[in-house]
């Protein structure tokens, strides 16, 4: 079919005024918000670590070292390398009841959970960005939680500020369920 | 081993008894019957696998990762192929890889007894093998493996459609009429085509654009494979040895 240009524009444009652009660049304005070295980026990130250290809680974190030797059959990692070592954060999440639904299975325990972390600190303390594997024990409930998916969240200015963590109960076996090692403080499991 | 060349046969095993076997030996039982049973009490306690489902699930991927695409230039790309349900953590760690399409993968559907091929249940199967480690012919016993059809989904993603045109034409060919899967127990396992059905929706939305998705059922008429025991020269039946090592030539199985 011969090109019509007449018609496509008949199609795509629905209204009559004609408006003129212009090829400016318009990033380059002082007022422009678009500014990837803005220092407001380094403020408005102090400012979310403290919120998240003075009203978030502690956690253990226990890293997950992902390596080549998973099963590259089913793309899955039945022994996996969980530090002994836990690392203590501050993140906010919002405790719930575990749900125990009755199911062919029996009592199901399902409690997914998120943890929200300020992303420079958390990198900096782990000295690696948070990954799906890691491993997540509040000290507000023994409970450990799988970490499966870490997502970005926040962009003020476009800065980039939370690490958003889904987390899920931990269901592997007594090798990973019993890492507990002596956290930094010693006084983190006390009453 | 010719696993669908098994014949039925009702000789009778001429095995010693183990001094085990003795032992708990009724009068007049044949010697097939009590090596059976011994063959039921190992198994009772063997924890080895057999990697049957692995096995089968990594030649469907390696072999559907030679499938091509020839684009408009005549350029050549591999079909990416992997596994379709993995594990978060490990489906991180190549989240690129379906960025560029087209990619396929292969997931379980179902398992079913194959009727036809069904065996009794007072058979087992009994083959001679060749140990090169002492250079002697050894006797092995097993119950018989269990006929079974097992289906597997092999999804296909592309950007185009002619692309998928390309990769169903090949998939076809592989399939004229079966293809022979090799696995660790048998190279003569046919794998047939079911049916091909397209995936993808004709009703786009306003504000979705379409995608080229095709699934590709596939049935392996196999046997799950069964532990093997070797009758030792003094009739005990034992677990194979992993230092053993069994001459990849085998007799031809044979059922009793």
């Amino acid at each position: 079919m011969a090109f019509d240009g007449e018609k496509i524009n008949k199609k795509n444009f629905r209204v009559k005024t004609k408006i003129v652009g212009d090829d400016l660049v318009p990033t380059e304005s002082r007022l422009s918000l678009f500014d990837l070295d803005n220092p407001d980026i380094k403020l408005f990130n102090m400012i979310d670590d403290e919120l998240i250290r003075l009203s978030g809680s502690e956690l253990l974190l226990y890293k997950f070292f992902l390596d080549e030797n998973y099963d590259n059959v089913y793309d899955e990692n039945r022994k996996k390398v969980i530090s002994p070592d836990p690392i203590i954060l501050v993140a906010h999440y919002e405790p719930r009841a575990i749900e125990e639904n009755l199911s062919e299975f029996g009592i199901e325990l399902t409690n997914d959970q998120v943890f929200t972390f300020n992303k420079a600190y958390t990198e900096e303390r782990l000295g690696r960005p948070l990954i799906p594997g890691d491993i997540i024990q509040p000290r507000f409930q023994e409970q450990k939680y799988e970490v499966f998916e870490v997502q970005e969240d926040r962009f003020d200015v476009y800065g980039v500020y939370h690490l958003v963590a889904s987390a899920k109960l931990l269901r592997d076996g007594p090798d990973i369920q019993d890492i507990h090692q002596t956290p930094d403080k010693e006084d983190f499991f006390a009453e | 081993m010719a696993l669908s060349s098994l014949s039925i046969e009702s000789t009778q095993a001429s095995a010693l008894l183990s001094p085990r076997a003795a032992y708990t030996h009724i009068p007049h039982i044949r010697a097939r019957d009590q090596i059976r049973r011994e063959i039921l009490e190992l198994e009772m306690r063997n924890t080895q696998t057999t990697d049957f489902y692995r096995e089968y699930t990594q030649f469907l991927i390696r072999k559907f990762a030679t499938l091509k695409v020839v684009d408009n230039e005549d350029k050549v790309r591999n079909l990416k192929t992997f596994y379709a349900n993995p594990e978060r953590a490990i489906a991180k760690l190549k989240e690129d890889r379906n960025i560029v399409l087209p990619v396929g993968s292969v997931s379980f559907d179902r398992i079913e007894d194959d009727l036809v091929r069904r065996r009794v249940d007072t058979s087992f199967q009994n083959e001679v093998m060749w140990n090169k480690k002492t250079r002697r012919a050894v006797r092995i016993v097993s119950l018989p493996p269990k006929a079974v059809v097992l289906s597997y989904i092999f999804h296909l993603y592309t950007k185009y459609t002619e692309d998928m045109a390309q990769l169903v034409e090949q998939v076809e060919l592989m399939f004229n009429p079966a293809m022979d899967v090799k696995t660790s127990h048998s190279n003569s396992i046919k794998a047939y085509l079911g049916d091909i059905v397209d995936a993808a929706s004709l009703q786009i939305g306003d504000r979705d654009d379409r995608v080229v998705k095709r699934t590709i059922m596939i049935n392996i008429e196999t046997y799950v494979p069964t532990r093997k025991y070797m009758v030792t020269s003094t009739g005990e039946v034992e677990k194979v040895n992993q230092e053993i090592v069994l001459d990849d030539r085998p007799s031809e199985p044979r059922l009793n």
